[in-house]
């Protein structure tokens, strides 16, 4: 045991380096992937400012005049449901019936 | 499960319909008669009193609206990326150029040639601002809601109703449908026709059990000017009556709102539109001028006798 000890007293400036070692890469492994991160974060924000334009604007807002009316109480609602903005198929596809007259025509109007 | 009962009254410049338990449908009225008032009350543009009237004579100023033109801005945005802007809500000086510049009782059936037409500035232009309520569309852009307010009426209506009354609702307001809460046994059963105030038409019934369903037709509000047949599903591109490769086209969706879109969307893509609407799942019914029927997306065949 006490021989141990000392081999391992004996072998800790060469651990101490290599660990300092590990630590420099683990380091800048790190920056890289922050500094990777908020590349791409930038880059999807690019995208989807390009593609969604025109949705939102708020940096803007507070240029030009502005008019105001009176807001009702309407809690905003919910989007319709969607799947990455495309339009959304239904549940079940409808099935033809062969009941009595429809109580409700879908034409045009 | 008893008989379902059904009401109908004049809204939206068109005919609504409700359905719903019979014990429960004063209630589902009372809701659906609430909410269409708000509808019209914000987004139409007949109204010169609405938000949306005051909003298109803002003159590019940024402009702050009630949070129900808010949403109805949103889903007409949406419904703008989803089609690749097939359906623009900036659509509203080119149909006020082809003649549709009033409530459709009041325009004359007949009338001289239009100038030039105007197509669609384009519904990237629209800035909205969320958070604030507020809008800005640049001057001389008119924005029409007509594809999709009126669905989305019905899909609000419809939901309000239902929850309000804890029953199956169906709204259908001139052949928008939208369903909310527990279906009856069966679905709930539709007819297909080119006019959804046709009595009698041969067509097709078809049922559903959720979401809702929309038909566009150009059989219906049609004039003319310079003894040019026009009607209102206007191409935003040209700013012209779209081209006639269907004469009505029936979707199902998830919901009014994107039925509404799809049908709508399908005049304007023209040949395109079956592999479009067949590439998002949504069963769909196309017409053609002549009669003949195309079916995408699981759509039933069976029709009429």
């Amino acid at each position: 045991m006490q021989r141990a000890m000392s081999s391992s007293t004996r072998a800790r400036p060469g651990g101490v380096r290599r660990r300092e070692n590990g630590r420099r890469v683990v380091s800048g492994l790190t920056r890289a992937a922050i500094a990777g991160s908020i590349a791409l974060t930038a880059a999807f924000s690019a995208v989807a400012g390009a593609v969604f334009s025109g949705h939102s604007s708020t940096a803007a807002a507070s240029a030009g005049s502005e008019q105001s009316s009176t807001t009702s109480s309407h809690p905003a609602v919910a989007l319709p449901p969607t799947t990455d903005g495309r339009l959304v198929a239904p549940a079940q596809p409808p099935i033809a019936s062969t009941g009595s007259a429809p109580p409700v025509t879908s034409g045009g109007s | 499960m008893p008989e379902l009962a059904s009401t109908s009254f004049g809204a939206l410049g068109t005919t609504a319909v409700v359905l719903a338990d019979p014990e429960r449908l004063v209630r589902a009225l009372q809701e659906v008669e609430r909410e269409l008032a708000d509808i019209d009350r914000t987004c139409s543009r007949f109204r010169a009193d609405s938000d949306l009237s005051r909003l298109n004579g803002s003159a590019g100023s940024w402009v702050t609206v009630d949070p129900l033109l808010m949403t109805a801005l949103q889903v007409a945005l949406r419904a703008a990326a989803a089609t690749g802007g097939a359906v623009d809500p900036t659509v509203g000086a080119a149909v006020i150029a082809a003649g549709y510049d009033r409530d459709f009782d009041e325009v004359a059936r007949v009338g001289p040639a239009i100038g030039d037409p105007k197509p669609a500035p384009g519904w990237h232009l629209v800035e909205l601002d969320p958070d604030r309520f507020r809008v800005r569309v640049p001057s001389g852009v008119e924005l029409d809601l007509g594809a999709t307010a009126k669905a989305l009426a019905a899909d609000r209506s419809a939901g309000r109703a239902a929850r309000a009354t804890g029953c199956g609702v169906l709204v259908s307001l001139g052949g928008d449908v939208s369903t909310a809460g527990d279906p009856p046994p069966g679905g709930w059963t539709i007819g297909i026709a080119d006019d959804h105030a046709a009595l009698g038409e041969p067509g097709q019934s078809i049922a559903i059990v959720s979401g809702g369903l929309a038909t566009s037709s150009t059989t219906v509000r049609r004039w003319t000017r310079g003894g040019v047949p026009m009607h209102h599903i206007v191409d935003p591109r040209t700013g012209l009556p779209a081209c006639q490769a269907w004469r009505t086209v029936s979707v199902a969706a998830a919901s009014c709102v994107d039925a509404n879109t799809a049908s709508t969307a399908s005049f304007v893509l023209g040949e395109r539109a079956p592999e479009w609407l067949s590439s998002l799942g949504l069963p769909a019914r196309l017409v053609r001028p002549d009669g003949r029927i195309v079916r995408v997306a699981g759509w039933p065949h069976r029709e009429a006798a």
